[in-house]
């Protein structure tokens, strides 16, 4: 007879309860992130939510945060300010890549919503989110990355 | 009768959960209707708000939440003004209660809540926010969200 997984983890300890994981998680830029690369400069504005945004602005400059996920389907999604040089950010989970957002605009903007659906997560446990700002499109000037906002919202 | 593992799963499930839970309504929610604009406004808690931009009292929104089984405060900090409608909070289907946003003059960060929302079983539950009624007074079916929080009290 198969033993539920609850009633494992009950047992255990060990087996992290799937369902008292959240399907939504916001992490707050603002605060020290658990690693990062050249990824460190809060700028305040009255233009954007959340008061500002935190900026990165050389090749290959990164920042990590340790999630707590559930398995299943998961979309990521930023809150940026985009511009003429801004690069493509990669999304890393656990070092895997899982999409890319190029913050790339002529005019720039702010509060733009970008998001990557479909990264599927197999096991529940932490993982570290990874924006890596590796390259960039053709037109833009530079590697900066503005950020204000990131939420993981687990669809399924 | 359920057996002993069941109710000790269920135990152990609820001393997991979280008593405060908070949701950022800025970035995108699990689903809406006419209920996804953003608006800077320096006033406002985080700067910015999310309104159903149509305004209109068939507009909608709606987050999955996981929440432990007992009694819970579910709280609303909004902009109340001439133009707000009142505010149908739901959770899997079933009212919870309403709020009313109409205030003759505009006030930011204004907290409504409504005490005594009872869950019986831990895990996900969707929490759902419509405008279909207004008060007399108004003249729209806005509501502007700045956050929104649920905080379990027993």
């Amino acid at each position: 007879m198969t033993e539920r997984p609850g009633l494992l983890a009950a047992r255990t300890g060990q087996w992290v309860n799937d369902q008292a994981l959240p399907w939504r998680i916001d992490v707050d830029v603002f605060m020290t992130a658990v690693s990062q690369v050249s990824f460190d400069t809060i700028t305040l504005t009255g233009s954007q939510a959340y008061n500002g945004r935190k900026q990165g602005s050389v090749q290959n400059c990164e920042i990590g945060f340790d999630v707590l996920l559930a398995a299943g389907t998961w979309t990521y999604e930023h809150l940026v300010q985009t511009g003429n040089s801004n690069g493509i950010v990669t999304l890393q989970l656990n070092g895997a890549t899982v999409g890319t957002l190029d913050t790339y605009t002529a005019g720039g903007a702010f509060n733009v919503r970008q998001n990557v659906a479909g990264i599927a997560v197999a096991s529940p446990g932490r993982a570290r989110l990874r924006l890596l700002m590796a390259s960039k499109n053709g037109s833009s000037a530079g590697y900066e990355l503005d950020v204000s906002h990131v939420t993981l919202r687990r669809t399924s | 009768m359920q057996p002993p593992g069941l109710v000790s799963q269920n135990v152990d499930l609820n001393n997991r959960l979280p008593w405060l839970v908070q949701v950022d309504p800025l970035p995108t929610a699990d689903a809406n209707v006419g209920w996804d604009t953003i608006s800077i406004d320096a006033s406002m808690l985080n700067a910015a708000m999310k309104y159903n931009q149509t305004g209109g009292a068939s507009s909608a929104i709606q987050w999955t939440v996981v929440l432990g089984a007992g009694t819970w405060t579910d709280e609303l900090v909004l902009y109340r003004g001439p133009d707000a409608g009142i505010t149908t909070v739901a959770l899997d289907g079933a009212t919870l209660g309403t709020l009313d946003g109409y205030a003759a003059a505009g006030t930011y960060n204004v907290r409504q809540s409504i005490a005594g929302v009872n869950v019986g079983t831990p895990g996900a539950h969707v929490l759902k926010l419509t405008t279909p009624t207004k008060n007399a007074s108004s003249t729209g079916f806005y509501c502007r969200l700045n956050l929104l929080e649920l905080r379990r009290t027993a």
